[in-house]
């Protein structure tokens, strides 16, 4: 049972997983407390997915990266960009009309 | 930590020099990060645990595949195999045993010739194996780097005027002309091959090579590489399976290589052996300017036969893709 819902499980999450990293990102991160800030919110994420998602975001130009080296070990800060914000405010938009829609689907059934 | 630094160096081999240090160092300090300061191996394992394989997230940092052929092409990459290795060898051995039994001499003991032949026979049949799977196999490492990545392109515009119509019998390829193909280069590169034993001057019972064994030398890799466009462009029929403007468009390079290559070899000086052309001359009672004419003439009409037949190819290769299901009505 779990081996065939797993999968689709994974799909499910994978489209959401964007929106829910950019949405840590307000505030400058590295990638371990990301991992914790949305673990802490229940959200799991493949870490092996993660940073290179986080790469590829800033390729994108929705958010930067800085080295911080005035602790006691360097970590690679993350933070939105003006572009990322506007990106994730779009996203969060669109996720709000689309987990409404889904809720009328699953709950209505009526088919109106 | 030896661990550790065996699981990134892992992971960054993989990597452009750009990202490397870069990556490195982020890996370290998020590894740092998941574990206590002085780690238990078991500690530490764990956390290599959820960071995963290191070839996995290699893969995802490139954003591109890290294997040759994947699970998509792979039962293509073999069907064709299993077709072009048996032509190849088949041929290859073929054409070799010919060259074998055409220069068999009685200088040799019976035992010793075919001890030697079958050498030259097993040798020849191995080499084209290998080179045939090789080039097969980059064709489609070639298809696999830079063709799937598109269909994966995020929010690519689509419009209905894309639609391909669908295919009518005219513009199907058919795998068997696909095969035929494959046969043709078969044959053609195991003659050339094995051209000192195959295309000789033939009188009373004496024969020499027709051809000189550097000219053919210094065409060598020439023909290989066409045999491989040749192969190539085989199997990218195969896989697209049906005439559109691109592939005659190819088709059009392809007619052109041959055509480039032709010229060059059949006008090259030294190409005929002086020789075997003085030879003909006197079998025949011709002066030296009558031979030298008669060459010239039969290598020229070779070359308009080529450069025929390649036109007709190219012309039927752009007819091909004009044949819409509406015309056929």
């Amino acid at each position: 049972m779990t081996d065939r819902v797993s999968p689709l499980l994974t799909e499910l999450r994978r489209g959401t997983l964007t929106l829910a990293v950019l949405s840590q990102l307000k505030v400058p991160q590295y990638g371990y407390s990301l991992v914790q800030a949305l673990e802490q919110s229940s959200v799991s994420i493949d870490q092996s997915t993660l940073y290179p998602l986080l790469r590829r975001l800033e390729k994108q130009q929705l958010v930067t990266s800085t080295w911080d080296t005035t602790e006691s070990r360097p970590r690679k800060y993350y933070v939105l960009t003006a572009l990322g914000e506007e990106v994730l405010e779009q996203l969060y938009q669109e996720w709000k009309q689309m987990s409404e829609n889904l809720q009328n689907l699953l709950e209505g059934g009526e088919g109106v | 930590m030896i661990y550790r630094d065996a699981y990134i160096a892992e992971v960054t081999k993989r990597l452009p020099q750009t990202m490397r240090e870069d990556v490195a160092l982020e890996l370290e300090s998020t590894i740092a990060d998941m574990t206590s300061d002085n780690p238990s191996q078991e500690e530490l394992f764990d956390a290599l645990r959820q960071l995963g394989d290191p070839v996995i997230l290699a893969s995802r940092y490139l954003e591109r595949p890290l294997h040759l052929i994947g699970p998509a092409l792979y039962p293509t990459f073999l069907s064709i195999l299993k077709i072009v290795v048996p032509i190849a060898l088949l041929v290859s051995g073929i054409t070799a045993l010919l060259g074998v039994l055409v220069s068999f001499s009685e200088e040799f003991s019976w035992g010793q010739a075919v001890i030697q032949g079958i050498l030259q026979v097993v040798g020849s049949m191995l080499a084209a194996g290998i080179q045939s799977v090789f080039w097969v196999g980059l064709v489609f490492a070639l298809i696999e780097r830079y063709s799937s990545s598109r269909d994966s392109l995020p929010l690519s515009k689509w419009d209905p005027t894309q639609l391909k119509p669908l295919t009518t019998p005219k513009r199907q390829i058919s795998r068997a002309s696909v095969v035929g193909g494959f046969v043709w280069t078969a044959i053609w590169v195991g003659i050339y091959l094995n051209a000192s034993n195959l295309l000789r001057l033939y009188w009373e019972d004496q024969s020499m090579p027709l051809l000189n064994e550097e000219a053919l030398r210094f065409f060598l890799p020439a023909v290989i590489a066409l045999a491989a466009i040749e192969v190539g462009f085989g199997i990218y029929k195969w896989v697209k399976s049906y005439w559109a403007v691109p592939m005659a468009l190819w088709n059009l390079v392809f007619n052109l290589f041959w055509v480039i290559g032709t010229i060059l070899f059949l006008t090259h000086p030294d190409l005929f052996s002086q020789e075997a052309l003085l030879q003909f001359g006197q079998v025949l009672g011709q002066t030296e300017a009558e031979t030298e004419s008669m060459k010239n003439w039969a290598v020229w009409t070779l070359l308009i036969t080529f450069i025929v037949i390649a036109t007709l190819d190219t012309v039927e290769g752009f007819l091909k893709t004009r044949t819409s299901p509406r015309k056929k009505k």
